[in-house]
């Protein structure tokens, strides 16, 4: 029994090493790519502080393109630019070239909806105050939807978990990985259900943090 | 002074153009309170936000201390509208930042330095009357207290302009009128122009030096406060001041003669009913009746019927015409 233990755990470790690494870095891949064409998405809007409404169509129609495309077929899309960026398209460190791609769309639909439910309002009221778009956006929009942000940051974490497992597939590595290998492969049933625990464990408690911290700063 | 002149707002949609403002001119002196003032749909929010360009007017000028604010690029703008305090129905505030942060964030994205800050929020906490909530969110204030900070902000740049967006309409009467000595006083302590737009007759009624009607769009009538209350001409204003032009049943069905008296200043004290019936052998059937208080003046509004020979009714109509009173022989 403590010997079945500890043999789980050997293996566990290292693809829960692997899937955090790969979740953690593909997020912020996704933000940093995903937050400005989400602003973009909300400024360039007809009526908004920018309004460019042939750019907010290109972009909104390419979005929608991009999420239409199942994410195992994107994968292997890009393997060429995986290839061309990282110099493989296997492992842990290719995989957050695709996952990040198939989160960025994501984002910027999820930063749209948040900066959205801003009372226009308060940003009309900046305007009279003499505030530039920029100053509209960093010091109105963005902290007005914190709590909204940090909610749908949650959701594409949890999101790209998800992802990160079904790349396991593909050789990425991390939990998804190792459940395929060991679970369906070898029919070594403990370690599938631990990793799906281990899985929902990590789900669990990401929402939490995410409910928590959105709460804690919402003074709505 | 602020000059508009010849202002016309044309929306579209759906490729329909629609005339929101029609070819308007109006002068508003430095230091007075202006009202306009009209029903849902007259245009009035549209005229309010062409002063600050929230809203691009189609056509005319607008000027302000002898700036054609039409002609100012992005940059001028953002430095006129610094000296243009505005405040709205839904007072807008940060619901992310204290009392303390909202009133300071026009300091702040000016690049006021820190302590200049710190000094200015503090006067302006002063001024409303809100230092000891400095530090609370907005959702935790009553709508008075919110917007005493929307006054408190719109005042930080320190402009010579102040425009009120229906600044009272959603607030209960003792708080309107709570806000209203706010800004009375601050128009006399600053010697700030304010512009105020209200569907609330009471509101321009109690503060306003001078008020535009507006009715579809288009500048139905101007002047002073006490006069357009007092003697209103066109049928809008005459229906907002609460003189029906359709005579209701009761008149209809009056025997005698019918007559409207609007009271002024020192006449809405005096006894001039009993006087009447006293010197003339006249019976007096009030019909309806009213006394508003306008700018801190009484104004009466009273319907009567008078009854008895034609010549003592005759006797008296003249009698009331020399009382210096406005009369109306309805009937």
């Amino acid at each position: 029994m403590k010997q079945e233990l500890l043999r789980i755990i050997r293996l566990l470790l290292p693809s829960l090493g692997q899937t955090i690494y790969m979740v953690a870095v593909s997020t912020l891949l996704s933000v940093i790519m995903g937050l400005p064409l989400g602003i973009l998405l909300v400024i360039t809007e007809k009526g908004s502080i920018w309004e460019k409404p042939q750019l907010n169509n290109i972009l909104g129609t390419v979005i929608n393109i991009l999420r239409s495309v199942p994410f195992l077929i994107l994968m292997i899309i890009v393997f060429p630019l995986s290839r061309f960026i990282v110099g493989t398209t296997i492992g842990t460190t290719a995989t957050m070239i695709p996952l990040a791609l198939a989160a960025t769309p994501f984002v910027a639909r999820v930063i749209e909806s948040s900066l959205k439910e801003v009372d226009w309002g308060s940003v009309e009221a900046s305007i009279s105050m003499g505030a530039t778009p920029f100053q509209v956006i960093t010091r109105v929009l963005i902290p007005e939807s914190m709590p909204s942000l940090i909610q749908g940051m949650t959701l594409t974490i949890i999101n790209i978990i998800g992802y990160s497992a079904m790349a396991g597939a593909l050789g990425g590595g991390g939990l998804g990985d190792l459940a395929i290998r060991y679970g369906t492969q070898r029919y070594d049933t403990h370690v599938l259900i631990a990793t799906v625990a281990v899985l929902i464990i990590i789900v669990q408690a990401i929402q939490y943090s995410g409910n928590y911290l959105a709460n804690k700063i919402n003074r709505r | 002074m602020i000059k508009i002149e010849n202002l016309s707002k044309v929306y579209q949609t759906n490729g329909k153009n629609i005339m929101a403002l029609k070819d308007i001119s109006l002068e508003i002196n430095d230091g007075e309170i202006f009202g306009i003032m009209g029903l849902s749909g007259a245009g009035k929010s549209s005229l309010i936000r062409c002063i600050n360009r929230l809203e691009e007017p189609t056509e005319g000028s607008i000027i302000i201390n002898d700036r054609d604010i039409m002609s100012l690029d992005s940059v001028q703008l953002r430095e006129m509208r610094k000296k243009i305090g505005m405040i709205f129905q839904h007072f807008n505030l940060l619901t992310s930042r204290t009392v303390y942060q909202n009133i300071a964030f026009p300091l702040k994205i000016s690049g006021v330095p820190q302590d200049e800050i710190d000094v200015r929020v503090k006067d302006l906490l002063g001024l409303v009357g809100l230092a000891d909530k400095k530090d609370s969110y907005p959702s935790k204030l009553s709508g008075g207290q919110k917007q005493r900070v929307g006054i408190a902000r719109a005042l930080a740049g320190r402009p010579t302009l102040l425009l009120s967006d229906e600044a009272t309409s959603s607030l209960d009467p003792q708080t309107t009128g709570q806000i209203l000595s706010l800004l009375k006083d601050i128009n006399r302590r600053l010697n700030l122009t304010i512009i105020i737009i209200s569907h609330q007759m009471e509101v321009i009624r109690e503060i306003c030096d001078r008020v535009a009607v507006l009715n579809s769009g288009e500048v139905v009538e101007t002047g002073n406060t006490i006069d357009i209350f007092s003697h209103p001409s066109s049928p809008i204003t005459r229906g907002f001041v609460g003189i029906e032009d359709n005579m209701p049943e009761e008149i209809a069905g009056e025997s005698g003669r019918v007559i409207r008296v609007i009271f002024l200043g020192e006449n809405a004290r005096e006894p001039i009913m009993s006087r009447l019936v006293k010197s003339f052998d006249v019976y007096a059937n009030i019909l309806s009746g009213n006394i508003q208080r306008i700018h801190g003046e009484m104004v009466g509004n009273l319907i009567f019927g008078l009854e008895g020979s034609i010549e003592n009714i005759e006797d008296s109509t003249r009698w009331l015409e020399k009382q210096g009173l406005q009369i109306e022989v309805l009937k």
